[in-house]
């Protein structure tokens, strides 16, 4: 079979082949002593035995091959035991192969170990022919112990799992081992292609698609060896078998030795080592993954940021084709998607669910609590293409939960058998772990800001209520005092200017100081007002009806240069509110408006009907969830800045120049809207504009009233007798000159026991009680009461620096009552007191509260 | 049965590490050959080296399955899970006892 020109001794040959194998090899006599053993044998026991030639290591007996542990402390060493019969120096003797099966050592791939093998056998068999081998020649033969090695060697060779040949220099196959004749005839070749003798060659040229090219590179690799052109040559390739794909390297090495170069060929199978370097490469990169998992929990994103992420970096790292990570609520309908893909598997699967439905695998995983396995081609994703991107078409699905909450799914699409390896499905979890906890920080750090955000808009409100609220009532402090005063200086200057001829100097002088007086007086009303101590008499009104008969006084007011739109909304329901409270307002707000227009401009006034609900309310303090309507004011003027938002609303302040706004205007607006329990929404831009609405209850079990024009009062006296009661001296001198001079009858009291004296004592009859209400010893209802037991026919009026609500809310005064607000102006008080005096007998008055 | 040792009990010794399906097949094996050429005639103790990991040192065991042959002497070993029936008669020098009577 080798030529015996080029070929060396082959038992010089053999001898090296056994002692360069990596599996012991030993020589067992029939008393189980050991005759001979391999260099690989004797490491193998090398911590037991120091010569293990001559050990009585025992008869083996055995079949098939059979595990051995070696009889050692410490870990526990797996060896295979194979035997077979041979002859040793003419008596029968057992060849033991003991290869060393741990798991540690067999996780070497088997290839590597041939091939470094069959490395080291040419080394050594190149070496040891120059050596002095005398332990085989020394007990037999040399014909006898050549026949011996032949076998020996053939069986080593044929023990192993590569394929092996020996070429010549024509590609003539010289020797060549049974892995590799079995691998021919059950590849669908013929154990004789790959015979001594056969040229391996033309085996490789005969080979047809698809591996032909590679047969082909190959080839041309045996040749360029053979021709000296490479040192070695290696190629990687894969075969398709019928089950699986799997992979193989074939090498070519250079058979040293004198005479033409011939090559040693091997292939073998290195399936297992790819597969497992592909499984650690990607588990390393699902690691890789998780490690930045948890640096995105840091970042502290929001969670659709997160989840978007996330995906978008496990398709990065190339961890999986496709993840998918949907986020569910509480009751587990999704409410955020993230999915990224590679390739392929690119496409997007969200769109092709329906709002709040999920795919198949999350349904599935809802209760398991590891990671689910669900495998396309079995047709369980239904229409979900998830898994169906891959290949293989499977997918693994978790859900993300942290301690009790449940956040969602991650989804990844994977081949079958990577879903199934344990370490993948460890690191999945770990994954989803890790992602949960990331969430689970994200939602309570949001739940925070939010709720900080809420507590930061309650304190703010309720400052600025205290505020105004404080203001308020020093503001309506002030104007109480104020209005007596005023009520002094209207009525004197009146009378005054009675007195004196127009001619007169004084005349103009008076006429002054009763327009400075009116004007303090409307200060004081205003103030009143924002202090929501304004009198005010509510009627139930349709607003559009109301605001109709001001737009085209305001239309006049605005002037020409800014349009005012007016867009009633339809179907309002009817509020609750003085209309001339509504009206000032309203014209307020559209001063303001016009006043904010440089040039040119727009102002709109639109009604509308809105629901707040509770969420609504809590943002507006004071006010209740229900229906409300709106009156909008809107305009393309300057706008504010958030710092003059902040005083809006405050008193005196304006930003308008000195003179042209006393800084009442929106005081009163809030006061009037305060006080019909409403609220105001202003947004304002600066530079495009500002629009304030207030929104007043409505009141939808009520019909509106018509508004009526008051009555012009009659002032003319008629004789009658009043009684008036005011601690305040100037006022009660005044009101006794003013209706003295008008012609009535008249009684002054300046404290509660005096009135009563003077109703007792008086003769003639009493038409008309007058009373201040508040008075240190007894209030105005009081004294009222018992002077109605001794004058019952008399009528009451009642006055007073306070409004009629207030009045009312001290218990002082009934629905009905008669009632006259300080500073009064002479024509309205007299036209009051007529008034009374013409009306009707109080039934309430004489003896509904009695004593 | 009757053997020049007949009157001499056999004292068989099987070293095992751990109960492996190696370990059980060997002494199934061992008893069955036991009970078919030496019925009545023998003892055999399991030693497990995990539990007397000691032990293999006086009998110079280098890997389990070994069964050693303590009596009668001289002392003989036999490797593996006893499968090789054959091979095992031979190694504890039974088949030359069958032959003679």
């Amino acid at each position: 079979m080798v030529p015996a020109t080029s070929a060396p001794n082959p038992s010089e040959d053999w001898q090296a082949l056994v002692k360069a194998s990596m599996d012991g090899i030993i020589v067992v006599d029939g008393d189980g002593i050991v005759r001979y053993a391999n260099p690989a044998a004797r490491r193998l026991f090398e911590d037991q035995v120091t010569d293990l030639v001559g050990f009585h290591f025992g008869v083996p007996a055995i079949h098939e091959p059979v595990p051995l542990a070696l009889a050692r402390a410490g870990e526990v060493t797996l060896v295979e035991l194979r035997a077979s019969e041979i002859s040793w120096s003419g008596r029968r003797a057992t060849l033991a192969m003991l290869r060393d099966v741990t798991p540690r050592k067999r996780a070497e791939d088997a290839l590597r170990e041939s091939l470094a093998e069959r490395d080291r056998l040419l080394e050594l068999a190149d070496r040891t022919r120059l050596a002095q081998l005398s332990m085989v020649e020394d007990q037999m033969e040399a014909a006898e112990a050549l026949r011996e090695s032949v076998r020996f060697v053939q069986s080593t060779l044929d023990s192993l799992s590569a394929n092996i040949a020996l070429l010549d220099d024509e590609g003539r196959i010289l020797l060549v081992n049974k892995s590799w004749r079995d691998f021919a005839e059950a590849n669908g070749g013929s154990a004789a292609s790959m015979s001594e003798g056969a040229n391996y060659l033309q085996v490789c040229a005969a080979a047809g698609p698809p591996d032909d090219d590679e047969a082909r590179r190959f080839a041309d690799g045996i040749r360029r060896v053979l021709h000296g052109e490479e040192e070695e040559f290696s190629l990687e390739y894969a075969c398709e078998g019928p089950i699986e794909s799997r992979g193989f390297v074939g090498r070519v090495t250079p058979f040293p030795g004198p005479g033409p170069r011939r090559v040693v060929v091997s292939h073998g199978d290195i399936t297992e080592r790819k597969r497992s370097e592909d499984r650690v490469r990607h588990l390393n990169r699902v690691l890789r993954s998780i490690r930045e998992v948890n640096q995105l929990a840091e970042r502290k994103s929001e969670p659709d940021v997160l989840i978007r992420d996330a995906c978008q970096l496990l398709i990065d790292h190339g961890s999986y084709d496709f993840a998918m990570i949907i986020l569910t609520d509480p009751a587990g309908l999704p409410i955020a998607w993230a999915e990224s893909g590679r390739g392929s598997a690119a496409c997007r699967v969200h769109p092709t669910f329906r709002p709040g439905d999920l795919p198949p695998c999350c349904l599935k995983a809802m209760d398991v609590a590891g990671p689910l396995l669900t495998r396309e081609p079995e047709g369980q994703c239904g229409k979900c293409s998830v898994s169906g991107n891959q290949p293989a078409g499977a997918a693994l699905c978790i859900r993300l939960t942290h301690g009790e909450t449940s956040h969602g799914f991650l989804v990844a699409s994977m081949s079958e058998d990577r879903g199934m390896d344990e370490e993948e499905r460890d690191l999945f979890g770990k994954l989803a772990g890790d992602l949960s906890a990331a969430l689970d920080a994200s939602a309570d750090r949001a739940a925070l800001a939010l709720a900080e955000e809420a507590r930061e808009t309650i304190q703010r409100q309720l400052l600025q209520a205290q505020k105004m609220e404080a203001v308020g009532r020093l503001a309506g402090g002030v104007a109480h005092d104020y209005n007596n005063m005023l009520s002094v200086i209207l009525g004197h200057a009146s009378m005054g200017l009675e007195k004196v001829e127009e001619a007169d100097p004084l005349h103009e002088d008076l006429k002054q100081i009763l327009g400075a007086a009116n004007r303090s007086a409307d200060i004081t009303r205003q103030l009143l007002a924002f202090a929501r101590q304004q009198t005010a008499t509510p009627r139930v009104i349709d607003v559009n009806q109301a605001v109709e008969g001001t737009v085209s006084m305001l239309r006049r007011l605005i002037g020409e240069d800014v349009t005012l739109e007016w867009i009633p909304g339809s179907d309002l329901e009817p509020i609750r509110i003085d209309p001339v409270q509504l009206d000032q307002a309203l014209t307020n707000l559209c001063v303001n408006s016009r006043d904010a227009i440089k040039g040119v401009g727009r102002i709109t006034v639109t009604t509308s009907a809105v629901l707040l609900d509770e969420q609504g309310a809590l943002s507006h303090r004071g006010s209740r969830p229900g229906r409300y309507i709106g009156l909008t004011v809107s305009d393309n003027g300057t706008g504010m800045t958030p710092a003059t938002l902040d005083h809006l609303f405050e008193p005196f302040f304006t930003t308008k120049q000195s003179g042209k706004g006393t800084g009442l205007g929106m005081s009163m607006v809030y006061g009037i809207t305060e006080q019909n329990g409403g609220f105001i929404d202003v947004t304002s831009e600066l530079g495009h504009g500002t629009s304030v609405g207030i929104f007043l209850p409505a009141c939808a079990d009520h019909v509106a009233e018509t508004v009526a024009p008051p009555e012009a009062g009659s002032s003319a006296a008629g004789g009658e007798t009043i009684l008036i009661v005011e601690d305040e001296a100037a006022i009660l001198g005044m009101a006794r000159t003013l209706l003295g001079r008008l012609g009535y009858g008249i009684l002054t009291a300046s404290t509660p026991t005096e009135a009563m004296a003077l109703a007792r004592d008086h003769e003639g009859e009493i038409h008309l009680i007058i009373t201040d209400v508040v008075m240190p010893d007894m209030n105005g209802r009081e004294l009222v009461n018992v002077l109605l037991t001794l004058r019952p026919e008399a009528r009451c009026l009642f006055m007073s620096g306070y409004t009629a609500d207030i009045v009312a809310e001290r218990g002082v005064l009934d629905e009905g009552m008669h009632f006259i607000e300080k500073p009064f102006e002479i024509h309205a008080f007299s036209a009051k007191v007529r008034a009374v005096l013409d009306s009707p007998q109080q039934p309430q008055a004489g003896s509904n509260d009695g004593d | 049965m009757s053997t020049p040792h007949a009157s001499e009990r056999w004292q068989l010794r099987l070293y095992i590490a751990g109960i492996t399906p190696t370990a059980r097949r060997a002494e199934a094996n061992l008893r069955a050959i036991c009970e078919e050429h030496l019925e009545g005639l023998y003892d055999i103790e399991i030693v497990d080296l995990l539990e007397h990991p000691k032990l293999a040192e006086g009998d110079q065991i280098l890997a389990v399955p070994t069964l050693v042959r303590q009596l009668p002497e001289p002392l003989r070993k036999i490797i593996g899970d006893l499968s090789d029936t054959q091979k095992v008669l031979i190694g504890l020098d039974l088949k030359a006892l069958r032959v003679v009577p």
